[in-house]
């Protein structure tokens, strides 16, 4: 009995003991300050940016000690122990200890407050480091304000600007005087317009601007990405948005207006009217430039509305050339050039997908389209076609297999599957297809004389007629001097011009 | 020095001296570069050697292969002993498109590219799975990605005629698109419209 009595005692204290371990476990990898949510530094150099990740160890900010000087420059050399690491950068032997608080510049002893720490493999030191550490390794001042996210290598005056705001009889305006000259490119996102600031830092007195007006209820500065952007949150949809640049680039003037009564009716949300600007990659291949944005002034009536859209962008290169050129700027180029001239038509309005050069998925260029209701949706790519340069072929898309029930043959379905948007539209895009081929070969006679279908990803779920060109070819062996040439691809924008005014004409 | 000193020192030397050659020339035929498409051609006839039944007589076996002048398909007939069970055959029909054509038409998938596994399920659907090789090394384009797809199944349907539709993975997993354009979260059904009208 009495051993009976001593195992139950004995299997309770092991128990105790267990749980209480469990506990410690799941409070020591639960604990707040060990590990904190990570957040940009944005380092601002004399002709460029970079951007680092902050991550909060016991509850200090730490940068990654690597990458941070590798935005300085090449490292000579690296040497790493278990508990030690040696960097050469430049001249100077940097040497790093793990829990120190000494950083070895040559045989300078540098104390700071945080020791150094490694976190998943990664050296990190504490952001005092920058400015008790890399002034004396760059010998330039560093300017970095604590719990700021902006950090000034050299003498970097950054710009600023000052907003006023003015009632006007159908709207108003916003005036920003920014201190140096800013070059402008807008774009619309998520139901707001963006205005990028160019290179150059800016640092806001005020980094959000809470307005009570019926027509714009935010102003916000952004810079958290390295691109110094003003973004502005309208009060309504289906406000005409008119941005200015004057006073020799340091005047921004944003005029936002109330549409005229016929417009409201059909009110469509800000990036129906979105604005245009110069596409990415201007720097590789020079495009039309426009310091202002072209306002979509008379929308009575509306005018049709077509998208553009530019394969590709951002991370996304897409297809590669001899001399380096990208499909992503490619395409950017051609949109900009078949832009230009639907505007000078005078009879769409013209919806770009891809402004800039951004990673852009095929769902969010179609939800682009799909807001904007337009009576057409042409997407831009360049491609391995072969030899034969330039050639043009144009696409429609068809499935990959022919679905059990298409949305055609259940009549007008309260929901249509995403991956089945585009079906429904499937004579009309052909149609559109055959329109585009037929005006491209009268234009540039590199087309063929017949679109081809195949289940291009990005016209799936477009609910309007959706075609893509594909030009080529952009190809490793392959000199692309042809698709770049200016006379080719404003050939290519008066044909989509022509086949738009073809199917449009078929369509009534 | 004595000469039994002068004797040891002499042979040490001689075998030094042929130990040195015979480890430059072993390093040489160890670290040769050996070109990926002799490599890819060897290794994908070792597989189809491999796959090939020891009896079955040859046939002849319709293969499409990209025409980059055409944009098309053309087709292109070979003997080659075909296995008795589809997923061996859909095997030996891949691999012999990613051997790559004898009449110097286009590729279809690179050679670093692997088919991992075939398997096919009642209603004639085969998946291939593909390495990672197949993603990485392809030339993205609307008519190159068609043209690699349809070709893989407009050749699977002319020589394994249980197979209905085709269903592409990589790595195991499904991917969104081949290289950018082509949609590859769908069923492929054979598709004439790619292939080259006949003369």
């Amino acid at each position: 009995m009495r051993a009976l009595a001593e195992d139950s005692d004995y299997r309770l204290r092991r128990t105790r003991w267990l749980l209480f371990l469990l506990l410690a476990g799941v409070t020591a990898s639960l604990w707040p300050g060990r590990a904190g949510r990570s957040e940009n530094l944005v380092f601002y150099l004399q002709k460029s940016h970079a951007v680092l990740p902050l991550r909060t160890l016991h509850g200090v900010p730490y940068l990654p000690a690597l990458r941070l000087l590798t935005i300085f420059g090449e490292m000579g050399g690296l040497h790493a122990k278990r508990k030690t690491m040696t960097v050469w950068f430049g001249n100077t032997r940097i040497q790093l200890r793990q829990n120190n608080k000494v950083i070895r510049l040559d045989n300078a002893k540098l104390r700071l407050a945080d020791p150094v720490r490694i976190e998943h493999g990664d050296w990190m030191v504490p952001v005092e480091f920058l400015t008790t550490v890399l002034p004396t390794l760059l010998n330039q001042p560093v300017h970095y304000q604590v719990r700021g996210h902006r950090v000034f290598i050299g003498d970097i005056q950054p710009n600023t600007f000052t907003l006023g705001v003015t009632t006007i009889s159908n709207g108003t305006r916003l005036t920003f005087r920014f201190t140096q000259p800013i070059q402008l490119q807008t774009a619309a996102r998520n139901g707001k317009w963006v205005l990028f600031l160019g290179p150059h830092p800016v640092e806001p007195t005020e980094s959000s601007y809470r307005l009570t007006n019926p027509y714009i209820s935010e102003v916000r500065f952004d810079d958290r990405d390295g691109l110094p952007k003003l973004i502005l949150t309208p009060s309504s949809v289906g406000l005409n948005f008119f941005p200015t640049l004057t006073g020799g680039g340091r005047v921004l003037v944003a005029q936002v207006e109330q549409p005229p009564a016929p417009a409201v009716a059909q009110s469509q949300p800000p990036a129906a009217v979105a604005p245009t600007a110069p596409a990415a990659g201007s720097s590789a291949l020079p495009l039309p430039q426009t310091s202002t944005v072209a306002p979509s002034s008379t929308i009575t009536p509306p005018l049709p509305v077509v998208v553009l859209d530019a394969g590709e962008g951002g991370t996304d290169f897409g297809a590669r050339g001899k001399n380096g050129l990208l499909e992503k700027n490619l395409t950017a180029q051609l949109v900009a050039r078949v832009r230009v001239a639907l505007m000078a038509t005078g009879k769409y309005k013209v919806v770009l997908t891809r402004v800039g050069d951004v990673n852009l998925s095929s769902n969010q260029r179609d939800i682009i389209a799909n807001i904007t209701h337009p009576i057409a949706f042409i997407s831009f790519h360049a491609g391995d076609m072969g030899p034969a340069i330039p050639r043009i072929m144009v696409y429609s898309y068809t499935p990959a297999s022919p679905p059990d029930q298409t949305v055609a043959s259940l009549g007008s379905p309260l929901f249509v599957p995403w991956d089945q948007v585009q079906l429904s539209y499937a004579p009309q895009s052909l149609r559109l297809a055959e329109d585009l081929q037929q005006q491209l070969e009268a234009t540039t006679h590199d087309a063929g004389s017949q679109p081809r279908q195949a289940p291009v990803r990005v016209l799936r779920s477009v609910a309007a007629p959706a075609t893509a060109i594909e030009v080529g070819s952009l190809a490793p062996d392959t000199n692309p001097a042809p698709l770049t040439d200016p006379t080719f691809q404003n050939q290519i924008a008066a044909g989509v011009v022509l086949a738009l005014a073809a199917f449009q004409a078929g369509a009534s | 020095m004595s000469r039994r000193a002068a004797l040891f020192g002499i042979v040490t030397a001689v075998v030094l001296v042929g130990a040195f050659f015979y480890l430059l020339r072993l390093k040489r035929l160890t670290f040769a570069p050996i070109s990926p498409k002799s490599e890819a051609t060897v290794r994908t006839k070792l597989r189809e050697a491999a796959l090939a039944p020891a009896s079955a007589a040859t046939q002849l076996v319709t293969l499409y292969f990209p025409s980059y002048a055409t944009g098309l398909l053309i087709p292109e007939t070979r003997p080659l002993a075909l296995a008795a069970n589809d997923t061996d055959r859909i095997k030996q029909v891949v691999l012999a498109l990613i051997e790559g054509s004898q009449k110097g038409l286009g590729t279809v998938l690179p050679p670093s590219a692997t088919l991992r596994a075939v398997f096919m399920t009642s209603d004639g659907t085969a998946f291939l799975d593909f390495s990672q090789d197949a993603l990485t090394n392809f030339p993205p384009g609307i008519e190159s990605e068609s043209l690699a797809v349809y070709s893989i199944v407009d050749s699977i349907a002319a020589n394994v005629p249980d197979v209905k539709r085709v269903k592409f993975l990589v790595q195991g997993q499904q991917v969104r698109t081949l290289a950018g354009h082509i949609d590859l979260s769908g069923y492929f059904a054979p598709n004439s419209s790619w292939i080259a009208p006949s003369q």
